[in-house]
């Protein structure tokens, strides 16, 4: 079982769901960016 | 603060009314209370009590406005020092109660579309209620601002816009949550073959049309400082909450049985007459309590 675990495989790993909070991390600082910028 | 105490209020009321005519057997309502078969395993039981509470909390909340209608000045001053302990007794349970909601549904996981069955529908059920109050509260206030303008008191004519644009921004944000947290569910339950089939684009009109569209228009409202573009987004918003809980608990629900529930025209007609006779209580209200005015001059001085 162990030796068809593959590292490398985005969806085995949950690298999506990573890839996914990382991308939402980067456009929030955009987005509190954005909006404090057209706040001032 | 008042009007949206009262909007509240008065809809948990006749949804408290509405529910009774729903189910019949009104005589049973008691149990709960009154211990004959609690029902202590059910998460209706949780919900039921919340439900009472929180009925009974907007009611000391909005108290205040009804004994500064009726001379009770006395009364009055012990109500309002009640307010402020009603409002976070209310806010809790508003958080546990709309979470109880979905949870609910949670038992139900071969009856609804995978597409909305989540482990975490009660957090998704209790994220989405933070930004529907909101978006109803810009929705409403909007409404209610236009048709009663001649009893907005000029403090609030002033204010009235700088609050929409403060409401509008934390529901924006709010709504970001909300799709970062409904994105993560869609990967991690592997939902891929879902999204190619006409449910999946049901699903995408909820979720791109009614929750990420109104939270761009939203958030450019308040760049732009446009009213328009904020109410439009917050129409959307309501309409895509309206839509997600029409979705888990009738639209997605059973979606696999050949005949389908569709509402008779006398469950459309009692539950118009329920939401008109709402709206007859809040304007009778409204034209004769402080709610949209200043507070009389002889009350506020005591």
């Amino acid at each position: 079982m162990l030796e068809s675990f593959r590292y490398v495989n985005i969806f085995e790993t949950k690298g999506l769901e990573y890839l996914l909070l990382i991308c939402f991390l980067l456009l929030l600082v955009a987005l509190v960016r954005y909006m404090s910028a057209r706040g001032r | 603060m008042r009007v949206t105490v009262l909007n509240g209020f008065l809809a948990y009321v006749f949804y408290a009314g509405a529910l009774l005519l729903d189910l019949g057997r009104p005589w049973n309502v008691p149990n709960p209370i009154i211990g004959n078969s609690f029902g202590l395993t059910s998460v209706m039981f949780l919900v039921c009590w919340h439900f009472m509470l929180y009925i009974t909390a907007e009611l000391i909340e909005f108290s205040p406005a009804v004994a500064e209608w009726l001379g009770w000045h006395r009364v009055r001053r012990v109500l309002n020092g009640l307010t402020v302990g009603a409002v976070i007794f209310g806010i809790t349970l508003s958080t546990l109660h709309q979470s109880g909601l979905g949870a609910l549904y949670m038992m139900a996981k071969p009856k609804l579309h995978p597409l909305w069955y989540s482990e975490f529908i009660p957090l998704l059920f209790f994220i989405s209620s933070i930004f529907a109050g909101l978006t109803m509260v810009i929705v409403e206030g909007s409404i209610t601002h236009r048709v009663f303008h001649h009893r907005v008191s000029p403090e609030l004519e002033r204010s009235h816009d700088k609050i929409l644009f403060g409401l509008a921004r934390i529901a924006g944000g709010v709504m970001f949550v909300y799709l970062f947290l409904t994105a993560l569910n869609f990967l991690h339950g592997e939902l891929w073959n879902h999204i190619v089939t006409g449910w999946g684009a049901w699903y995408l009109v909820e979720i791109v049309g009614l929750v990420a569209l109104p939270m761009v228009l939203l958030l450019a409202g308040v760049a732009k400082r446009h009213l328009g573009v904020l109410r439009i987004g917050a129409g959307l918003a309501l309409l895509g909450v309206i839509l997600n809980r029409l979705n888990v608990t009738t639209i997605a629900f059973k979606w696999y049985e050949a005949v389908r529930y569709v509402p008779s025209w006398m469950e459309i007609v009692v539950t118009l007459m329920v939401v008109f006779a709402e709206i007859w209580v809040f304007r009778w209200v409204v034209n004769r309590m402080a709610v949209l005015g200043p507070v009389p001059r002889a009350v506020s001085e005591i």
